[in-house]
Formats: C-alpha cells, sequence, structure tokens
C-alpha cells in the first residue's frame, strides 16, 4: 500500500505532474540547467499512450526542468516518465536514490481515473472517511493539478536530500511532504488553494481506499510503513498551508483540520521554512529563482 | 491521549506556569559540569508522588542527568525540572517548554503502576495489540528505566531543537523519538536493549489503552496529532535500533517488527546519524563526550523499585 514510496527504497514509485507554466519557448535560456536532463518513455500499455502523449504535448518534464534550474545541483538529475517496472505497478512515483526520478503512468492514470472522479452516493448518504473519489467543494481540475504537482515535489524533495547531502531529523517521507507543501505554498494563494486542495483530495482517496479494504481498522503493516497513513499525511499538508496563511486556508481547516492540531500549524510551517532556509537555499541562485516565481506556474487548461 | 505532548501545542499552555524550584548545586565531577544547564527537584503536594520524589533525588537522577549532557555546548541555558507540575501534567506525560525540560511525576507514577504491570489474562487468552502493560518477554525494570531514559531523551531532543536552533524538515515529535533512540544506540548492546524494550513497550501500552476503549478504530483527532500514533512510535524506535544493531535486535524485530519496514531500517539509522553529526555534534566538546561515553549510565540500584 506504499504510494510515492520512499526514495531509501530500491523499489519505489511516484509520478509526475505538469506545474510550470509558460512553454519553455527558447525565450528564456537564462532557465537552463547543465545538471538537470529529461526522457519521456514511451509506455507499453495502451491505457497509458493518451497520458504519455498529453504529458509531452504540455512539454510537463521541459516546464518541470525549467521550474528545477535555480538549484546548484551537486550531482545530476534525470527526470523520467515511464511505465517503469514492478515498483511503478501500484500508482506510484520516486525517487531511486541514484540521481534518477520516476514519474509512473500508473500515479497519472490514478489521478485521471480514480481520485477525481465523483462517486455516486444514496441521496442522503454523507460523503464519510469511507467515500472514495472527489471530495464535495473540491473539483475535478483540483485533483488532477494538485496530484500531480505534489508528486512532483515530493520526489523532488527526496533527491535534494539525496543530492545535495541535506541533515534529516525526521522522518524522510515527512521531510519530503514538507518540501512539497513549502513549494505548493510559494506562488499566491490561488495556486497555493489549487495544489493543497487537489493534494489532501489524493491522500484522503487512498486512505478511504484502506479503510474500505480493512473495515476501518488500520493495519499494523500501514501503521509500521515509513510513509505516514494517508490521512495523516493529508493533515501535514493542510497544516502547514494553514500555518501559512490561516486567511485562505481558514474555512478549509475549519471543516477538514482537528482544532487541536490547527492550534501547532503556525509553528509547523515556521519549522519547515526556517529549515529550507538553512539547508537549501544557499544553493539557490536568487536571480534565476525570482525568473521562477514569476512564471504562469499552473494552467488549468492543460488538464482538459 | 497525548503523552510527552509537543512543545509547540504546549508553549500556548505553559506560558502561565512557573516553577517556583530553586536549582540545586550539581553534585558531580568538577570535569562534567555545564553552567548553562541547572536543575530542581520540586516537592510533590500529591502523596502517592512522594515516593517517586524521594526515590529519584536519592538515586540523583537530575545530576546524573545534568553530567550526561554537559558535553553539550548550549547556546542558551537549560533548566530540568522535576515536578508535579500543572495542568499540562496531569496524564502521563513532561514536556520542553520556555528553555525548561519538565519532567512530571505523573509519568513515572504510570511507568510504575500501569506500563510495567503485567495485566491478567484469561487461560489461552492471546496478548494483542490491545493488551495494555506488560509485554510477554520483557521485565517490569526495562519498562520503567526504559520508560525514564526515553522521556528525558525525547524531551531533550526539543530542548535541542529549539536551543541549538537545529533546521528539522519532518515532524519534530518524530525527531525527538529519533534523537532519543540515536542516543538510545551508543552506550553498548545491554543499555540499549533496555532502553528501547522499555521505550517500545510504554508506547504499546498507550497504544493498546486506546485499542481497548475505541474497539480498534483510531480517531480523526489522533491521527491529526502532531504527534505520530503511539504504536508508529513504538515502531520507530525499535526500527532505528535494529538499524543500527541487526545482530542485538533481530529477534525482537522479528516478533515485533513488520517485514516490509525492517528493510528500511538501515537507511533510517544512518540518516538520523548523519544529520546528528551534522547539526548537533560540532556543538559537542569531544573530550567531555569521551568521559561521558565511559560513564556508568545505569546502576544496579536503578533496577530496584
Amino acid at each position: 500500500m506504499t504510494r510515492i514510496v520512499s526514495a531509501a527504497a530500491v523499489a519505489l514509485v511516484l509520478a509526475a505532474c505538469p506545474i510550470l507554466g509558460p512553454k519553455p519557448a527558447a525565450a528564456q535560456p537564462e532557465l537552463k540547467n547543465d545538471m538537470i536532463e529529461f526522457e519521456y518513455v514511451e509506455p507499453r500499455t495502451a491505457k497509458y499512450k493518451p497520458i504519455y502523449q498529453h504529458l509531452k504535448e504540455i512539454k510537463l518534464l521541459e516546464r518541470l526542468a525549467q521550474f528545477l534550474s535555480p538549484l546548484k545541483l551537486q550531482g545530476g538529475l534525470v527526470l523520467s516518465l515511464e511505465e517503469g517496472g514492478p515498483a511503478c505497478r501500484g500508482p506510484n512515483s520516486y525517487y531511486d536514490m541514484a540521481g534518477k526520478l520516476h514519474l509512473c503512468y500508473s500515479w497519472f492514470y490514478l489521478l485521471e481515473n480514480e481520485a477525481s472522479v465523483e462517486v455516486k452516493r444514496e441521496p442522503n448518504e454523507p460523503f464519510t472517511s469511507t467515500s472514495l473519489g472527489l471530495m464535495p467543494g473540491f473539483t475535478r481540475s483540483e485533483v488532477l493539478i494538485g496530484g500531480t504537482v505534489g508528486v512532483i515535489l515530493h520526489e523532488m524533495g527526496h533527491a535534494l536530500f539525496d543530492i545535495q547531502d541535506i541533515p534529516l531529523f525526521g522522518r524522510e517521507e515527512d521531510g519530503a511532504d514538507q518540501i512539497a507543501a513549502l513549494i505548493m505554498l510559494q506562488f499566491g494563494p490561488k495556486v497555493a488553494l489549487t495544489t493543497i486542495k487537489g493534494f489532501y483530495n489524493v491522500w484522503h482517496h487512498f486512505n478511504a481506499e484502506m479503510l474500505r479494504a480493512t473495515k476501518g481498522q488500520i493495519r499494523p503493516w500501514a501503521e509500521a510503513d515509513e510513509h505516514s497513513i494517508s490521512i495523516q499525511r493529508a493533515y501535514n499538508f493542510l497544516c502547514m498551508a494553514y500555518g501559512k496563511d490561516p486567511q485562505s486556508f481558514g474555512q478549509l481547516a475549519d471543516n477538514l483540520l482537528p482544532r487541536a492540531r490547527k492550534q501547532s500549524c503556525q509553528e509547523e510551517y515556521k519549522q519547515a521554512a526556517n529549515a529550507f532556509r538553512k539547508t537549501i537555499l544557499p544553493d539557490i541562485d536568487p536571480e534565476m529563482m525570482k525568473a521562477v516565481l514569476q512564471l504562469e506556474i499552473l494552467k488549468p487548461e492543460d488538464f482538459k | 491521549m497525548r503523552r510527552i505532548v509537543s512543545a509547540a501545542a504546549l508553549a500556548l499552555l505553559a506560558g502561565g506556569a512557573t516553577l517556583a524550584a530553586k536549582p540545586a548545586a550539581a553534585q558531580t565531577p568538577p570535569e562534567l559540569k555545564n553552567d548553562n544547564i541547572e536543575f530542581a527537584y520540586n516537592e510533590p503536594q500529591s502523596e502517592k508522588y512522594r515516593p517517586i520524589y524521594e526515590r529519584l533525588k536519592e538515586r540523583k537522577i537530575l545530576e546524573r542527568l545534568a553530567a550526561f549532557l554537559s558535553p553539550l555546548r548550549l547556546q542558551s541555558a537549560l533548566m530540568l525540572s522535576l515536578e508535579e507540575g500543572g495542568p499540562i501534567c496531569r496524564s502521563p506525560n513532561s514536556y520542553y517548554a520556555g528553555s525548561t525540560l519538565h519532567l512530571c511525576y505523573s509519568w513515572f507514577y504510570m511507568l510504575e503502576n500501569e506500563a510495567s504491570i503485567e495485566y491478567k489474562r484469561e487461560p489461552n487468552e492471546p496478548f494483542t495489540a490491545a493488551t495494555p502493560g506488560l509485554i510477554p518477554g520483557f521485565t517490569r525494570a526495562e519498562v520503567i528505566v526504559g520508560g525514564t531514559i526515553g522521556v528525558i531523551l525525547h524531551e531533550l531532543g526539543h530542548a535541542l531543537f529549539d536551543i541549538q536552533d537545529i533546521p528539522l524538515l519532518g515532524r519534530e515529535e518524530d525527531a525527538a523519538d529519533q534523537i532519543n533512540a540515536l542516543i538510545m544506540m551508543q552506550f553498548g548492546p545491554k543499555i540499549a536493549q533496555i532502553a528501547i524494550k522499555g521505550e517500545f513497550n510504554v508506547s504499546h501500552h498507550s497504544h493498546a489503552q486506546l485499542m481497548q476503549k475505541q474497539k480498534g478504530q483510531i480517531r480523526p483527532w489522533q491521527e491529526a496529532d502532531s504527534h505520530s500514533v503511539d504504536i508508529q512510535r513504538a515502531w520507530n524506535v525499535l526500527c532505528i535500533a535494529y538499524g543500527k544493531d541487526p545482530q542485538t535486535f533481530a529477534e525482537l524485530a522479528e516478533r515485533l517488527l513488520p517485514r516490509a519496514r525492517r528493510e528500511y531500517c538501515a537507511d533510517e539509522y544512518k540518516q538520523v546519524a548523519h544529520a546528528f553529526r551534522k547539526t548537533v555534534l560540532p556543538d559537542i566538546d569531544p573530550e567531555k563526550m569521551e568521559q561521558v561515553l565511559k560513564m556508568e549510565i545505569l546502576k544496579p540500584e536503578d533496577f530496584r523499585f
């Protein structure tokens, strides 16, 4: 049941999504980084073909490479969109601890066909923690965008930890989630709301799947996993967002985040931001970062 | 059900609480002294805590802790306080707030009277995730000693993060548990086993109480807590131990840690040890640390209750 499996494992999986705005037209030579390469690997499986074609067409990896270009990386990074092997079989994506970020088609397939789909309920049947698919008040496009951005940034976190040799206290999987949340929150409230809501919905969906399979009990293998439980991950993301921007996320937090946790969110955000400043920011080119922050990060039409 | 509650959450509550305690003079070898560390035994009002207070004072637990911590070049002062405390200490707990490590008698009381007690089971009734108290094959002394070391080192983790301004990516509560496990593993297999088993048992006990009360369900507010769920904490600590010393902890890990997780433990230990080297070690006096590593961390009388 490991989704977006940990980098530490040899067999892991992840998926990627389009984030970054303007197509990398030749007009922006300054957002290039020789340490970053990418490849679109054509899928063997027919059901993944449309995803492959679509993501290639919107230049997902070109844009991702551009987005990452301000990083002064201590080693090479390859971004690969692929059907992959066993590690990609469940909806997944992964960083392999050897310089390659594997974005599996299986992840995007899940986003499009499961997590973002509204599941029919009986009249008066409430949406509960075991309800699958799209959450009420959320949109399909939020889930597609948030789920894509989220998986990319989470795996990026693992890649950074490895390549830049970042000291990590706390569980690495949670650290990668914090990196993802932190970055999602740097592009204004609109991008923040879209991506956080979308990724929250994905984790809610996974948790609902698990609760259904186990009749509401959390099994030892889930609790013992090196990842937090899916719903814990959902709460962690929302808490970071609420901590950074209590106005934009007030209503969402009131609805979804237990009150006791809400009190520590500001501290949690500050702590992650402080760690980012101390350990990652020194290796980011400030001029290039300024340019990246002005990119049109998300384009809803990319997901139509 | 929050035990060893998060520093951030507590800061709110702790605002008004003051510690009346006067810092005692440390009676430790002069070479293991640190002017930034003070301590206080605060006499409890509650009768039931008196034996704990007297025993811990007699065994000089805070003097020994202060000596143990003396190699740290702290950027500001740290106060170690043993206390009955206010509302935050009411349920079994301990916490770090305002440069003070608050060790509550309620925690030690729970260790002695709940977590380390063998609960009666029906004949043929198995010990399960919902069985509180002593785990079969564990000893009462391990639980009390390990639970004592565990709470101290966990809160010490919070104190270090705050005072030394350590960068944290990942949840602070898990990070404090990692500091705890990492330090437990530096004093040889015998101490490692006592400390890790005891800590594991305490978390298992808390989790079992929850499982009993809630018929096996975990509630949203528990999953949303800034701490991991208790049984996750138990496994995290055991995983670090198994990752460092797979020989000594093989049997325990095979029995208690799901196989899929075991594969990651060596990496998890390495990650934490690496972070410690990079962020904490530069502020440790190497000569004093050598002495601390040779200290008799646990004395025979520590195992008498």
